[in-house]
């Protein structure tokens, strides 16, 4: 039976990572498209509000970790005096500030939404060669990671010497 | 210059048009959410400004003082989006002579950038709203995260800012009831598909828009690329839809598109609905060749919209009720048809 709806018999099995989670979903075809295709949701009030809080009840108060990742705050944005509450219900931000008044939520929820948080495309021109190095860097980082993961130590070595330098040539523009 | 929806290229082709809209704010204002009418003034005139210092392309249109029919006219051309005339701070549209380039300002973001081209011009759709974008982004600072990209007042448009879209016609997968199982399958390639008119709207005509879902983690050229590369398959499926049809059941195919020129040009009264669903047949009919009639001097496609609702009031520079428009719409068809 769909975990969604109850109703119809689940034809689909989907796999979603949410908050970091690795999640099983049973649904139906109906359901499984619209989890698919969130604008089908309707807004964005409604990821938050509708399949989203379920899974998160669901899933993350059981996961075995005994973590909750409830996307809930009490924060404001310094700038605008949006509330993370506010910004739930209304599914819009106050102002570019808010991207880091709400920094971790935000962090989550685009990870959801956009499966990434990480910007690979088109920088404005006024931000010049700078931001390419600082994108550089975030990829280095992350391979480093993964290096160290799997104990290829002389990698990682190799990966350290060339963010240092990278940041340093940095410094010096 | 021709708008796109007069250009020849598109009526033997599943593509209709392809569409690019880029978002952005201006880093020194809040956004529309958290804006006064006097921020919104403000953002509205400087950036104006600056898409009318970097050239004379754009005529400035004062949207909320435009006629209800003529904001209508904007809608069905895919001009201007709902969105764009909810709320009652200050608003502006730039659009080019053409009508293939609109600036919305203030809509849900402070600047929204969109180019249309014909048929499948999708990679030119966005160099050509890129360079407006380059040429704004000289005078006035967008809001942008060295982690995140251009920021948005909707995370879902966080990143490049980008939503790419065909405007496809898929008879054959519609009629052979194929088309909700595919468009289920091809959801999970990060693309939404929905009716002509968006979101809400019963599906018309078998036509669809289909555009990327996702903006961040992908670069431009990625996202336009997958959704070039989904839209190939789809229009292969319809293809083949339109195989299995003309040798299984030709006969069903040929009666319901002589039907359907048989209504357009003898009905009396019609629904945009159903003018367009039975439009649809008229395009395949000329598309498979089946149809042996004269074709029509405009395109299937630009019919289609001048017989919608706001197209059909302005051309008779007058308000209508349903019927009246139904009896219009009928008549203008037969026009097109009986000849």
């Amino acid at each position: 039976m769909c975990e969604k709806c109850n109703t119809k018999p689940a034809s689909v099995h989907m796999q979603q990572f949410l908050g970091g989670q690795k999640v099983e979903l049973h649904l139906c075809q109906d359901c499984a498209f619209k989890i698919e295709n969130p604008e089908m949701l309707g807004s964005l009030e409604n990821i938050f509000k509708g399949f989203l809080d379920q899974l998160n009840t669901k899933y993350f108060n059981n996961a075995g970790t005994g973590k909750v990742q409830q996307v809930r705050s009490t924060k404001v944005c310094s700038r605008c005096n949006m509330t993370f509450d506010k910004f739930k219900t209304g599914g819009r931000l106050g102002c570019d500030v808010c991207y880091q008044s709400f920094a971790k939520e935000v962090e989550v929820l685009l990870k959801n939404v956009q499966g990434s948080t990480r910007h690979e495309g088109k920088y404005p021109r006024r931000m010049g060669a700078g931001i390419l190095s600082k994108r550089q860097v975030s990829e280095l980082r992350s391979q480093l990671k993964s290096a160290i993961e799997i104990e290829n130590f002389e990698e990682a070595a190799r990966l350290r010497d060339e963010i240092r330098a990278l940041e340093s040539t940095e410094v010096t523009q | 210059m021709t708008p796109w929806y007069q250009e020849a290229l598109t009526d033997e082709n599943e593509i209709l048009s392809s569409r690019v809209r880029l978002a952005r704010n201006i880093k020194r204002y809040p956004f529309r959410r958290k804006m006064t009418s006097s921020d919104a003034a403000a953002m509205v005139s400087e950036a104006s400004e600056a898409v009318t210092m970097a050239g004379n392309f754009f005529r400035k249109l004062e949207i909320q003082t435009l006629a209800k029919t003529e904001q209508t006219v904007f809608l069905e051309k895919h001009i201007i989006s709902p969105e764009f005339l909810n709320g009652n701070l200050p608003k502006g549209l730039l659009i080019s002579d053409d009508q293939n380039v609109s600036i919305m300002l203030n809509e849900e973001d402070h600047v929204r950038i969109q180019a249309i081209k014909p048929g499948e011009g999708l990679t030119l759709a966005y160099e050509t709203a890129g360079q407006i974008d380059d040429l704004i982004e000289e005078r006035v600072e967008f809001a942008f995260h060295t982690d995140y990209g251009y920021l948005t007042a909707c995370p879902t448009n966080t990143g490049t800012g980008l939503r790419a879209s065909y405007m496809i016609h898929l008879p054959c997968l519609t009629k052979s009831d194929l088309s909700n199982n595919l468009l289920q399958q091809i959801t999970k390639f990060g693309v939404a598909i929905r009716g002509i008119y968006g979101e809400g709207t019963a599906p018309m005509g078998s036509i669809y828009q289909i555009s990327n879902q996702k903006t961040l983690g992908k670069s431009e050229e990625e996202i336009i690329l997958s959704l070039q590369n989904v839209t190939r398959n789809v229009i292969s499926n319809e293809q083949k839809a339109r195989e299995t049809l003309l040798t299984t059941r030709k006969s069903y195919l040929e009666d319901a598109i002589y039907r359907a020129y048989g209504i357009l040009s003898n009905a009396r009264m019609i629904s945009a609905k159903e003018a367009m669903d039975l439009l649809s047949d008229i395009r395949l009919g000329f598309i498979t060749k089946i149809l042996d009639a004269p074709k029509p001097a405009k395109q299937i496609y630009q019919i289609m919209m001048e017989i919608q609702p706001g197209h059909l009031q302005r051309n008779a520079g007058e308000e209508m009720s349903e019927q009246e428009r139904d009896i219009t719409r009928a008549a203008y068809l037969r026009e097109i048809f009986s000849s």
